[in-house]
């Protein structure tokens, strides 16, 4: 079925070729700020997926009926809504991790992941394939998140969700937690992504 | 004109909606926050405090601090005697405030430290949330220690690479201590 085949496209992109970390480079301020330990970043990565998703259904819906000269006005509505949906439930649900991810679950509002595949994508497709890119973005998203905290955890804490991993004796290099190692991180993986890009 | 209303309308219509959800959302949710930060207050103070029979967040005596903090003190009672006295108190850490909630025995001594709220960096200040660091100040009071980490000559393990949030900390106990003990007459009286 050339429909699920589109689908099973537009989901995949946002993990790889189109990741929206790696390779869209966009949305970095989640990536460097809370990658500090696993469960934050995966946390983080969930919440962004999950307004990444209703956004991008609700702005297809009324794609038809969006006058394109307030079209950004009601992204931003749609997308804050979804944010503040978010920020209650994590909030009553999960308050380990909401305190832990604290501004940062607001500021997914100014995410430019979000506004930028409602913009690009949803405002122009249908839904079925707007639900595939939210969700594609939002894997591909919570996947490169994870990645860099798991490395800065182990690296520079020495444990992978909490959980020593390298036993008594390992030193954490504390530089790895700090601001300079998401930086580090970030860079090393987006090169090694280049690398294997250009290889295929 | 005609276009103008149009625009404003569809705007109108979209935030009615999303005001709408959000309200919902609020309804559902603002029991379970509340029930969850009472249950995490009522937790830290049967951390912090001796143990007690009472219910020491309806036995609450408000004081003003000089710098304007508002500090509310929970008092524990057993059988009806005092045992403690808990307070939260805010400090400045590395990353932002620290809320604490220190449990203190009617004869000044420390019994117990909670860090409810801390913004320090994660692997390095957020570890002054750890039992292990927190349990150095049991038992201490006011006239026999010095309030510092041992880095700057106090009696205080500090945190290796987290000495703001370990001084943080011990600046903000010694601080309530000092506020609980110049108000004690008055915290225990009307307690």
């Amino acid at each position: 079925m050339a429909d699920l085949k589109r689908f099973k496209e537009e989901f995949v992109k946002g993990i790889g070729g189109e990741n929206p970390t790696f390779r869209l480079v966009i949305g970095m301020c989640p990536p460097l700020a809370i990658s500090t330990a696993v469960i934050n970043g995966f946390g983080m990565g969930l919440a962004a997926t999950f307004v990444l998703l209703g956004s991008n259904i609700m702005v297809s819906l009324i794609r038809n009926f969006t006058p394109s000269k307030v079209r950004l006005p009601i992204f931003i509505i749609i997308i804050s809504t979804f944010v503040t949906i978010t920020d209650l439930f994590t909030e009553a649900f999960t308050p380990d991790l909401h305190k832990a991810l604290g501004i940062f679950i607001p500021l997914i509002v100014v995410n430019c992941i979000i506004l930028a595949r409602a913009e690009a994508f949803a405002s122009k497709q249908p839904l079925l394939y707007s639900i595939a890119d939210g969700l594609g973005m939002g894997v591909g998203f919570t996947l490169a998140i994870t990645l860099i905290s798991t490395i800065r955890e182990m690296l520079g804490n020495g444990t992978f969700l909490g959980h020593a991993v390298f036993g008594a004796s390992y030193e954490p290099a504390i530089v790895m937690i700090l601001a300079p190692g998401a930086f580090l991180t970030m860079g090393l993986l987006i090169g090694l992504m280049n690398h294997l890009g250009r290889k295929k | 004109m005609r276009e103008f209303l149009r625009l404003a309308g569809i705007l109108t219509l979209v935030s009615i909606i999303s005001a709408w959800a959000l309200s919902s959302t609020y309804n559902i949710t603002k029991p379970i926050i509340d029930l969850k930060r009472y249950q995490k207050k009522i937790e830290a103070l049967s951390q912090v405090l001796p143990p007690f029979d009472n219910q020491p967040d309806k036995e609450i005596v408000k004081l003003t601090t000089e710098k304007g903090e508002v500090i509310e003190f929970y008092v524990g009672r057993k059988k009806g005697e005092l045992t403690g006295v808990a307070f939260k108190k805010n400090t400045v850490g590395y990353g932002g405030n620290i809320a604490l909630m220190i449990g203190v025995t009617p004869q000044g001594k420390i019994y117990g430290i909670q860090v409810m709220e801390q913004n320090e960096t994660p692997g390095l200040g957020a570890k002054i949330s750890h039992p292990n660091f927190l349990q150095q100040f049991t038992n201490k009071d006011l006239a026999s220690t010095r309030w510092e980490v041992k880095k700057m000559g106090g009696d205080f393990d500090q945190i290796s690479a987290a000495t703001v949030s370990s001084r943080a900390i011990t600046k903000g106990i010694k601080e309530g201590l000092n506020f609980f003990q110049s108000n004690k007459e008055k915290i225990l009286k009307q307690g």
